[in-house]
């Protein structure tokens, strides 16, 4: 058993404990989190503003029709074709997207962050959570 | 109901959803799928779909300031981040093969995990000794956190060791395939895993899962938008709506009795499950 540490200690590459608020790629990973958020948030209000400007018609690849029902889903492959056209549901799927990579982007600058700090475990876990995404979307793309 | 009619109206749904999720400390996602099926009628895969994205806006919106006040280990996020984005995959992948009674059943019995967490009396560990751990020594995972004594507004830095990181894991694969499975946060899952057999502070578990819950979402979320799962409208607004209303809760929290509260919505949580429940067995 390893008894409780009782004081704080400092920050060091090597060192077992790290003071949360200072914490290596911290900051640039919480930069990160606020950029592609707001990102992608204000990507998906432009999207459904610019349907209600479009009185629907745009939510269904252009045919109008029920904008929540199955048939509005739309694929990844879709959004290079229906930014083309100016699609509202295009718009918001490329916010959605920017969104679901903003988590990925916080990865790669802790890695980043830890490579600089010559932390090369860390950062190796990193690339390996980064390599697992890659893989999810060429999974789900298979599907 | 016209469709801009329902649209707003579930993206005002979502607002008290994540408000309440955000109180109760459940995340938005837990309501967002029972509401969008059994209020609105909606298909259970889109749903969840819609729910998943939400999440890691969700998540993308709180967690910054969680780092900026150092409450968030972002070395144990990262490295258990490994198995849930495993775990988040596998699910994301079962969920397209599995029948809507299936994912109702399962969100049923998820849904009564997570009363059961709501009423489990949590108590801080941190601080006691642990057993020595290979793979957090090597990593450098141990940190340090932030406590204020009861009744003061005194606030001092304590160091603490990170312990049995194959077990959480071991545990955070099952998170994540909660998660993809049923476009959840799993934040029922993970803060135990990382405050019952990690022993990080509760506060350092509760922001480090909200961290993590973003990457375990977006591994999810990909394969939801590859596969043609996610309908643009109805994940723009569930994501607006549910992010506006966990800022919203987190203001609130101050004010609001939560213990009250806690007991109300514990019974919704066990209605709604009942009605998951019913769904997939009937």
């Amino acid at each position: 058993m390893v008894p409780a540490p009782t004081s704080p200690t400092s920050t060091s590459p090597t060192g077992a404990s790290e003071t949360g608020a200072s914490e290596t790629g911290a900051r640039q990973v919480a930069l990160v989190l606020r950029i592609g958020g707001a990102l992608g948030a204000a990507l998906v209000l432009a999207g459904l503003a610019v349907a209600v400007a479009q009185g629907g018609a745009g939510w269904l690849h252009g045919a109008g029709g029920d904008p929540l029902g199955g048939g509005a889903a739309m694929r990844l492959s879709d959004l290079g074709g229906g930014l083309r056209h100016g699609r509202a549901g295009a718009v918001i799927l490329l916010g959605m997207l920017v969104l679901a990579a903003t988590p990925a982007a916080g990865v790669a600058a802790a890695g980043c962050a830890w490579l600089r700090a010559r932390r090369a475990w860390l950062a190796g876990v990193a690339v390996i959570v980064l390599l697992l995404l890659v893989l999810a979307s060429v999974l789900g793309a298979a599907e | 109901m016209s469709p801009l009619a329902e649209i707003v109206a579930i993206t005002a749904v979502c607002v008290a959803s994540g408000c309440l999720g955000s109180l109760l400390g459940l995340g938005g996602g837990t309501f967002v799928v029972p509401i969008l099926t059994l209020a609105f009628g909606l298909d259970v895969r889109l749903a969840i779909g819609a729910s998943v994205i939400s999440v890691v806006a969700g998540s993308a919106a709180a967690s910054p300031r969680y780092l900026d006040e150092g409450f968030a280990n972002l070395r144990v996020a990262v490295t258990l981040e490994v198995a849930t984005v495993i775990g988040a995959v596998a699910g994301a992948l079962l969920a397209g093969h599995l029948s809507a009674r299936t994912l109702y059943t399962v969100f049923g019995v998820v849904l009564v995990f997570s009363a059961v967490q709501m009423l489990r009396n949590r108590q801080d560990r941190a601080g006691t000794a642990v057993p020595a751990d290979r793979i957090a020594d090597t990593l450098s995972l141990h940190g340090t956190g932030t406590h204020t004594a009861a009744g003061t507004a005194v606030r001092d830095v304590r160091p603490y060791r990170v312990t049995r990181t194959a077990t959480g894991l071991t545990m955070m694969t099952a998170a994540g395939a909660v998660s993809g499975l049923l476009g959840i946060g799993s934040g029922a899952m993970k803060v135990p895993a990382m405050d019952l057999a990690m022993r990080l502070p509760l506060k350092v578990s509760t922001a480090t899962s909200n961290l993590m819950i973003g990457v375990t979402g977006a591994a999810s979320a990909v394969v939801y938008l590859q596969r043609g799962d996610v309908v643009p409208a109805l994940a723009g607004a569930v994501a607006l709506g549910t992010v506006v209303g966990a800022r919203l809760g987190s203001r609130l929290l101050a004010v609001v009795p939560v213990g009250a509260l806690r007991v109300i919505f514990l019974v919704v949580l066990l209605v709604i499950s009942v009605q998951m429940l019913l769904r997939g067995l009937a």
